[in-house]
């Protein structure tokens, strides 16, 4: 097991090397004067050049590659034109935005997506199982914007007045705040990486008030997060609920479950205990496939909902035409997707002992 | 430790020969794109206590489906239509899912021809042991793991405690079937179901597992349903035999009235296919001339009578009655006249050494 | 990305039965019986419909203001009206707009009547750049082998390794916004997928017999991986393509919504619902029938892609 994820690690280094080089060179091949691209239209010669030096934009391309790599590991992403604040700054208080909304997505799309896919295989071209699956046709085929726009025009707008109205866009109502665990937790004189970790978590309306009980902000943050996250979470569900059930139907004829059956198992316990687990092995790479579409997915729902996070702030950068943002994010995103990569694989191995212990 | 040892005391005494299985008039059916085709259509046959059945017949005729009838597995499009399965005294047929449950894996259990496909990839064997006797005997975890494993060592697997832990591709077939068979001797059974269990098997795996199974039949005064299509492996264990052809039962009887008293053309075919007086392992059956009809294509009348040699304009217009023949077992009544002649032909056969059927 | 290779790979590496040139034509009744290609085939011959007669099926101008068509305040013509049918009750002395105006008093309708032609074209130029380009890498990697094969796969796992929409956004950065640059960036995007099916159908070919007996009748290099190979490999490439369409659309659609694809005054279903994004509350319809245009093509194309997979993959043929 140990084996196998070290192994995944060295595989990912190439990768990794192979994200930051396609960032790098697309920085370098916008078009025009890389200080002014970087700096803003009105730099003048005498900045630039002293830019242009410092960064070493003078020297060969490998050495730009290569102080370009220091800088990363550094930490450093550069400073944000528009909001003149280093990238990285912006990215521990926005990326939190971003993983909470994919987090609470993909709960949603993988908890009622395996529900449906077994209830779909269960009953088999019955009433449940038709209309599951023409919801998941449909479901995949819906941009995520404009479901994102439709669900927010019918529950703010259509159920006005009615307990189903929800809020079609930020993180809390006006008037309501949540204390940052770090002050609950009197972390405030902290410094270091916790420290980061925990303003972190706190960046995070749900887990924050989640582990600090405070209940009131909780509902409301969890209602702020029903829209953005069913829009986020519609076509990976439409996915899972598609895989488990043919993966499930699959499953259900081989040998072992027959033999699950002639032991004396009720039904119940032959699909959980004996079917499920092997039809999930396919469906958790599935999930993994849908990480990205969710994080492209993320882009549009935190523009539509007005969240915050690290999509947004992309877009916002577009406008600004703010590159040193959109080249660390990028970096930031592909990073963490391939992470969560990482993650997926080893716990597909974990599931599987044909491949944790081979 | 020895396997009496290892015993519990058993739920019931069964006496040697008293009637355990009774079916009679089974028929099983599956409904197709085409309409609906009976697999298994009106068997009848018995099996005592402590007594082997061997169940005979090739590919597709049925075996398989009237086992799986037995244990009432049959999952839709197919469906049992009609019959009655006697299990001591009750009728399997009648009783609800949950009694059937009880029932399964518990005092009627069953393995199958693959064994490493038939085992959970996912799970340890041991757990896949466990859960059998913590869903019937209401075992605790640590005592259902000290009793697989005991009951690994009985089934003749080395490092019992050990193998516990590992995964089915782990093992190899034969070790696969040893663990299939302590996981269906492990709560006890008084019938267990073999469907084949040394077809995918390499030859010396296969007499080991036949051994095996004889032993444990001993032990425990089983009885077995044992399922093949090698008439080598009936010859030497099965007490009584049935011998089925495309869904119907073609005789039934005592191991030696079939083996030297038959009655059937189809019988003599099998028999004459392959030299059981001197079993070879890993001889194969050489089957009568041309091939078992598809069951949704059967001929009208007896369906073996294209392939039989003795056929008679009668067998193309009526399908033979099932009855005793004066041997004393019972046969499809095509040609009970014609018993003295086919085993005077056996002997015939025999002495020139010819494969004429 | 590595992690999508034991799955991805399993499937792709499965042997294509070269297949003589009647099943082509089983192949085709197959699909045309299956109930999700018949769905599919209907879906997209309203969009084709659509987009060949958009000049009769339009009531007005593409990109035509009202103000300057003879409307005025009177007759209906403000920004964002709503729709107006005259069958349904609408006062006679309003002009008809079945979908309403845009923002910029346009014919809501007709706009998302010409907008078929530009989504249809985005999806097959898109998707056929990817094709080539994906199939050409894909058939060098799989035939030279060896550092070329490394080469090519590693950069295919790089842009595997960015989620698709990000690395669309960055290019497009780059290029800047148009639908052209747009597509370009989707095509980029979109190529390891067919360099990945290229590569696996040239293995499990490149090594069958009647490739080994082309080869010692002479038949060059090129033309094996031309009358040979490619044929095999058009099944999967075919299935993948479809269903590629149907993401293009989406993601040439996103990235005009987020302001980098189709520019004014062009009529582009994406960029109709970015421009009318803010307005969703008072003027749903401009959402809603752009949107319901962007679904029913992506639909029809998930479902023909979905048929084709069935009837053209000889493992389900059982």
């Amino acid at each position: 097991m140990l084996r196998f994820v070290l192994r995944r690690l060295l595989l990912a280094i190439p990768v990794l090397f192979g994200i930051i080089f396609v960032v790098f060179a697309l920085a370098r091949l916008i078009p025009g004067d890389p200080c002014r691209a970087q700096l803003g239209e009105r730099a003048t010669a005498a900045v630039c050049n002293d830019f242009i030096h410092r960064f070493g934009l003078d020297q060969p391309i490998p050495v730009q590659f290569g102080i370009y790599v220091g800088q990363l590991a550094h930490g450093d992403l550069g400073t944000s034109l528009k909001f003149g604040r280093p990238v990285t700054d912006l990215i521990i208080e926005r990326l939190p935005v971003t993983v909470e909304l994919t987090l609470v997505a993909l709960l949603f799309a993988t908890v009622l997506g395996i529900l449906l896919g077994v209830v779909s295989a269960s009953r088999r071209n019955s009433a449940v199982d038709v209309v599951t699956m023409f919801g998941a046709n449909i479901g995949v085929s819906i941009p995520v914007f404009v479901l994102g726009l439709v669900l927010a025009w019918f529950f703010a707008v259509v159920l006005r007045g009615t307990p189903f109205a929800l809020p079609p866009s930020g993180r809390l109502s006006s008037g309501i705040s949540e204390i940052p665990l770090t002050e609950v937790w009197g972390l405030t004189g902290m410094q270091g990486p916790l420290r980061v970790l925990a303003d972190f978590v706190s960046h995070m309306t749900i887990f924050n008030a989640l582990l600090t009980g405070q209940w009131g902000p909780l509902g409301d943050a969890l209602r702020h997060m029903i829209l953005p996250a069913v829009a986020l979470g519609t076509i990976p569900l439409a996915i899972i609920a598609r895989m488990t059930r043919s993966s499930l139907l699959d499953v259900m004829g081989l040998d072992y479950i027959r033999t699950a059956r002639a032991k004396g198992l009720t039904e119940r316990l032959v699909v959980l205990r004996h079917g499920l687990r092997n039809a999930l092995l396919p469906v958790v790479t599935i999930i993994g496939l849908q990480l990205g579409g969710l994080l492209s997915g993320a882009v549009l729902t935190e523009t539509i909902f007005n969240l915050s996070g690290v999509g947004r702030t992309v877009t916002e950068a577009i406008t600004g035409r703010d590159y040193v943002v959109i080249q660390g994010l990028t970096i930031v995103i592909a990073v963490g997707y391939l992470l969560i990569n990482l993650i997926v694989d080893v716990s597909y191995a974990y599931l599987d002992p044909r491949i944790r212990l081979s | 430790m020895s396997i009496s040892e290892l015993r519990e005391p058993r739920r019931r005494v069964g006496t040697t020969g008293e009637r355990l299985l009774d079916v009679r008039g089974l028929r099983t059916s599956f409904t197709t794109r085409d309409g609906v085709v009976r697999a298994v259509d009106g068997i009848d046959f018995h099996v005592n206590r402590g007594e082997i059945l061997g169940l005979v017949g090739e590919s597709g005729c049925g075996k398989s489906v009237t086992s799986l009838s037995i244990l009432r597995l049959i999952a839709p499009p197919g469906r049992i239509e009609a019959g009655e399965l006697i299990f001591d005294g009750r009728d399997l047929l009648k009783l609800d899912s949950r009694q059937m449950r009880e029932l399964r894996g518990n005092r009627i259990s069953m393995i199958f021809q693959q064994p490493t496909s038939s085992l959970n990839p996912v799970f340890s064997v041991g757990r896949q042991l466990e859960e059998v006797l913590e869903l019937h005997r209401n075992m605790k975890r640590r005592a259902a793991r000290d009793r697989a494993a005991e009951l690994m060592r009985m089934v003749g697997i080395p490092d019992p405690v050990r193998r516990l832990d590992a995964f089915p591709h782990a093992l190899s077939g034969g070790m696969a079937q040893r663990v299939m068979i302590a996981m269906a001797l492990a709560c006890e059974p008084e019938l267990l179901i073999a469907d084949e269990p040394t077809t995918a098997l390499d030859v010396t795996t296969q007499e080991q597992i036949i051994d095996l199974l004889q032993e444990m039949q001993a032990e425990f005064n089983l009885s077995i349903i044992l399922i093949t299509h090698d008439l080598g492996v009936v010859a030497r264990v099965a007490n009584s035999i049935l011998v089925m052809y495309a869904g119907r039962p073609a005789e039934f009887g005592e191991a030696d009235d079939i083996f030297y008293r038959c009655s059937h053309p189809y019988t003599r075919g099998l028999l004459d296919s392959v030299d059981y007086g001197a079993y070879r392992p890993g001889e194969h059956l050489h089957p009568i001339a041309g091939v078992p009809p598809r069951l949704d294509q059967l001929p009208p009348g007896c369906a073996f009578h294209p392939r039989c040699l003795y056929a008679e304009p009668i067998c193309r217009d009526s399908v033979p009655e099932f009855g005793r023949v004066p041997s004393g077992h019972t046969v499809a009544a095509c040609h009970p006249a014609l018993a003295g002649r086919l085993n005077l032909h056996r002997a015939g056969a025999h002495a020139s050494g010819a494969r004429e059927l | 990305m590595a992690s999508t290779a034991p799955l991805a790979e399993q499937s792709l590496d499965q042997p294509l039965v070269a297949r003589p040139a009647n099943l082509w034509r089983d192949t085709l009744r197959n699909l045309l019986g299956q109930r999700s290609a018949q769905a599919g085939l209907v879906l997209l011959g309203v969009v084709l419909l659509m987009a060949v007669a958009a000049p009769i099926l339009a009531t007005h101008g593409e990109t035509t203001n009202m103000l300057d068509a003879g409307e005025t305040r009177a007759t209906g013509a403000v920004r964002n009206a709503a729709p107006c049918i005259h069958l349904l009750g609408c006062a006679a002395s309003k002009s008809q707009h079945i979908l309403g105006l845009d923002s910029n008093l346009r014919d809501e309708y007709s706009r998302v009547i010409y907008a078929s032609r530009v989504s249809l074209e985005v999806g097959f130029f898109t998707v056929g750049i990817a094709i080539i380009i994906g199939t050409v890498l894909g058939a060098i990697a799989g035939y030279a082998g060896g550092w070329a094969d490394n080469l090519v796969m590693r950069v295919m796992d790089v842009l595997l390794a960015f989620p698709a929409l990000v690395l669309a956004i960055a290019i497009v950065t780059v290029l800047g916004p148009s639908l052209i640059n747009a597509q370009i960036a989707v095509a980029i995007v979109g190529i390891p997928v067919y360099a990945r099916v290229m590569r696996a159908s040239v293995l499990s070919i490149r090594e069958r017999d009647f490739v080994t007996a082309s080869r010692a009748l002479g038949a060059s290099s090129y033309d094996i991986l031309l009358r040979r190979i490619l044929p095999n490999a058009l099944t999967p490439l075919i299935v993948q393509g479809t269903l590629g369409i149907a993401g293009a659309i989406l993601d040439v659609a996103a990235l005009s919504f987020l302001g980098l694809g189709s520019q004014p005054p062009a009529a582009d279903w994406g960029s109709m619902i970015g421009d009318a994004r803010n307005v969703v509350f008072v003027a749903p319809w401009l959402v809603l029938a752009p949107g319901a245009a962007i679904a029913i093509m992506v639909l029809g194309f998930n479902l023909l892609g979905d048929g084709l997979r069935d009837a053209l993959d000889p493992r389900l043929n059982r």
